[in-house]
């Protein structure tokens, strides 16, 4: 009845002179490229996420100071008046406090604190950088596996408590010995990375492990098993997008731990030698005269300061914005 | 038709009840793995004790006898007094035996592993002047050695008596610390961006932001042990008699500097669960936000948290070595440092200490995963 009806309607509409479809509408030509044409801009996570991150306030701060501090590290060390950074001879520059000549001070060497800051921080700052990446790579492997393969685990627990439990100091003593007869050239920079790297992974891999426990039978990963997905897959695409705000986190503290522990390595006889200058050499060297010249401890105190300061608010921004779900 | 099963009556009397409770609890799977688990732990145990002696042993010589010591003893007594002192020195770190052959390495592991395995056993701890007779023995199951400092005390005795005063600062600033730190980073997860969240980012940077070394020189200066030229102006010192005023610095500095890492977690984890679909689904069903806070998303942020409880109530026996160099503190932190000298290694309190901690290490690593999978049922330890 009503199909009927509405039949009627259309076919009067159709031969009317008021309804003429020639007449309302032009006819356009087929075009597949137009059509499979998708005029809605495509999604891309990491485009998204920087949308996000970039919006954030301690993400602009933080990018802006680390923009200064890498453009000062790049570019001071070039107008450094000559003999500022070499210990004084003519011992007219010892321990001054700091003034327009010397901003920062001078240490008991006689070295400019304010150009040796600059300078140290970025041997301090690649230093930390290759340890950091090293150590959150091989421990994010490890982790995943970890956790994830529960045949490995009970393996790996007992690595962990032997490896974790072993004195520290007396490895470093005895790898300080095994490089002073193997390796006699090495240089300093590579001992530190290898001591810094050489067990810190496996706290990394730990914290991963902990987490992939904690996620791994969640629904939407026991789907993705039901469904038959390769373990190296859910462990890509399901586990590590997952932690991923996580391991943002933990590089962002890592890496001022990592200039920090340049100090207690130094006490193992592991830092860099006292003539190199770092950040890590010049807190060490400052922590010795703290009392008597304040201001050699608190020079390089700042700059880490600066430095934490940066990471910490990149890192909590980034780790922020990499949530999809808050993305809309 | 179908087959009539007969089954027998059960016995329901009290000891078959518990009889069927304790194999009930024995084949239960969970109690399996953490059998299983503390029969790896003492596996890695022995291989540490192993592994820390083999390490000792690799140690150069001149580590454990001072060679200008030995030079003065040269000039002054001539050469047999000189190696009778490094003799002696070699001798109490275990590297030579009675006769002066050097023992192997194989020897000194043998030799610790049989001192800590739990049997009745005798053990000589003095000699003679000239070590050819036992003056005193040691008698008991586990021997943990004596250590060549702290007054040549047994290592055990040094850790029990120093145990109690770093058990009871670490106990105060675990629980001020999470007192402090768990509303907070609550309160910051709330409403990422929000006020709170501001102010306490501000807070956590900043405290973040000071080397710990910096923060107690500083604090040193201010009320600490040395004061040089009398510029300190409280020059606290812990004193026994008066302990409640003594350690409220190095209490405020720990619980101070111990907020930020438990704040910056707590946030992640509550921001990373509030986005889950169940807080969607709590939400559209017109829960209050109160309920979704804190019977949805706490209870399943908690749970990486709760896991660090039982290492933190375990490791509570292990001082802080900065803290307690500073304030004077007769603690347990700075022992593993003492023994440890690069100068003169102790070489029984070293292994026995390492023994100590990686059974308490490996203690809370174990209890760790058992309360996650407790708050967690979703968590399977097992296949």
């Amino acid at each position: 009845m009503l199909s009927a009806k509405l039949a009627e309607d259309f076919s009067r509409k159709a031969s009317s002179p008021v309804y003429d479809e020639d007449k309302m509408f032009r006819r356009v030509e087929l075009s597949t490229e137009e059509s499979e044409h998708i005029a809605a801009e495509p999604y891309s996570y990491w485009k998204s996420v920087f949308r996000v991150f970039i919006k954030k306030p301690s993400a602009i701060i933080g990018l802006s100071v680390l923009f200064i501090l890498l453009f000062g590290m790049i570019v001071i060390p070039f107008f450094t008046p000559a003999g500022y950074l070499e210990p004084d001879v003519t011992l007219t520059r010892l321990n001054l406090p700091p003034s327009w000549e010397h901003l920062f001070g001078t240490t008991n060497d006689g070295v400019d604190l304010f150009f040796a800051c600059w300078a140290g921080l970025r041997k301090s700052l690649i230093l930390a950088l290759i340890s950091t990446v090293i150590n959150i790579v091989l421990g994010t492997l490890v982790g995943l596996a970890w956790g994830f393969f529960r045949k490995l685990d009970p393996i790996l627990i007992e690595i962990y408590n032997l490896i974790s439990n072993i004195p520290s100091l007396l490895l470093y003593m005895l790898l300080g010995m095994v490089f002073a007869i193997a390796f006699p050239s090495m240089s300093a920079e590579v001992k530190l990375v290898i001591c810094l790297t050489l067990f810190g992974w496996i706290g990394v891999a730990l914290f991963i492990r902990n987490f992939t426990l904690i996620i791994t039978n969640r629904e939407y990963n026991v789907a993705s098993k039901t469904l038959g997905t390769p373990a190296f897959r859910i462990m890509l695409r399901n586990l590590l997008p997952f932690l991923s705000g996580l391991i943002i986190t933990e590089i962002s503290l890592t890496i001022p731990g990592m200039i920090s522990s340049e100090v207690s390595m130094s006490y193992f006889g592991f830092g860099l030698p006292s003539t190199e200058i770092s950040v890590g050499v010049l807190l060490d060297n400052g922590r010795r005269y703290f009392d008597q010249h304040p201001w050699q401890l608190l020079a390089p105190a700042f700059t880490l300061a600066a430095v934490i300061f940066t990471f910490y608010l990149l890192g909590l921004a980034l780790s922020d914005a990499l949530d999809p779900k808050k993305h809309r | 038709m179908e087959a009539v099963i007969e089954t027998k009556p059960r016995k329901d009397n009290w000891f078959f009840k518990s009889l069927r409770a304790i194999r009930a609890f024995f084949t239960n799977p969970t109690t399996l793995y953490i059998l299983k688990r503390i029969g790896s732990s003492l596996i890695t145990i022995v291989l540490l004790a192993a592994l820390v002696t083999a390490l000792l042993r690799l140690l150069p010589d001149e580590k454990f006898y001072s060679n200008s010591l030995y030079m003065k003893i040269l000039g002054k007594a001539g050469e047999k007094a000189a190696n009778n002192y490094k003799w002696s020195q070699l001798f109490e770190a275990g590297i030579v035996d009675k006769n002066n052959n050097r023992v192997s390495i194989f020897e000194s592991i043998g030799k610790f592993l049989y001192y800590i395995i739990p049997i009745p056993k005798q053990i000589p701890i003095r000699w003679s002047a000239d070590y050819s007779e036992v003056l005193k023995y040691w008698n008991g199951l586990i021997y943990f050695g004596k250590s060549s400092k702290f007054d040549n005390a047994f290592v055990l005795d040094i850790f029990k008596e120093r145990c109690g005063i770093s058990f009871l600062i670490s106990m105060i600033t675990v629980v001020f610390t999470y007192l402090i730190s768990v509303p907070m980073g609550i309160a910051m997860a709330k409403k990422p961006g929000g006020t709170a969240d501001k102010i306490g980012n501000i807070f956590v940077v900043l405290n973040y932001a000071i080397p710990a070394i910096v923060f107690y020189l500083i604090m040193n200066k201010a009320f600490g042990l040395i004061n040089i030229d009398g510029k300190s102006f409280f020059n606290f010192k812990y004193n026994k008699s008066n302990p409640v005023i003594t350690l409220i610095p190095p209490l405020f500095c720990m619980i101070f500097l111990s907020i930020p890492g438990v704040v910056i977690w707590v946030r992640r984890f509550m921001t990373d669960e509030l986005s889950s679909d169940y807080v969607k689904f709590a939400r559209s069903k017109g829960l209050s936000e109160q309920t979704i806070f804190y019977k949805h998303v706490f209870r399943n942020a908690v749970v990486p948290l709760v896991r660090n409880i039982p290492a933190t109530l375990i490791f509570a026996f292990v001082g802080s070595y900065y803290v307690e160099t500073i304030w004077g503190i007769p603690g347990t932190g700075n022992m593993l440092i003492t023994f440890l000298s690069v100068q003169n290694p102790d070489v029984q309190g070293i292994q026995s200490l390492t023994v100590i901690y990686g059974a308490m290490s490996i203690l809370a690593f174990l209890l760790g995963d058992i309360v996650t999978v407790f708050f967690d049922p979703r968590i399977k330890l097992t296949d």
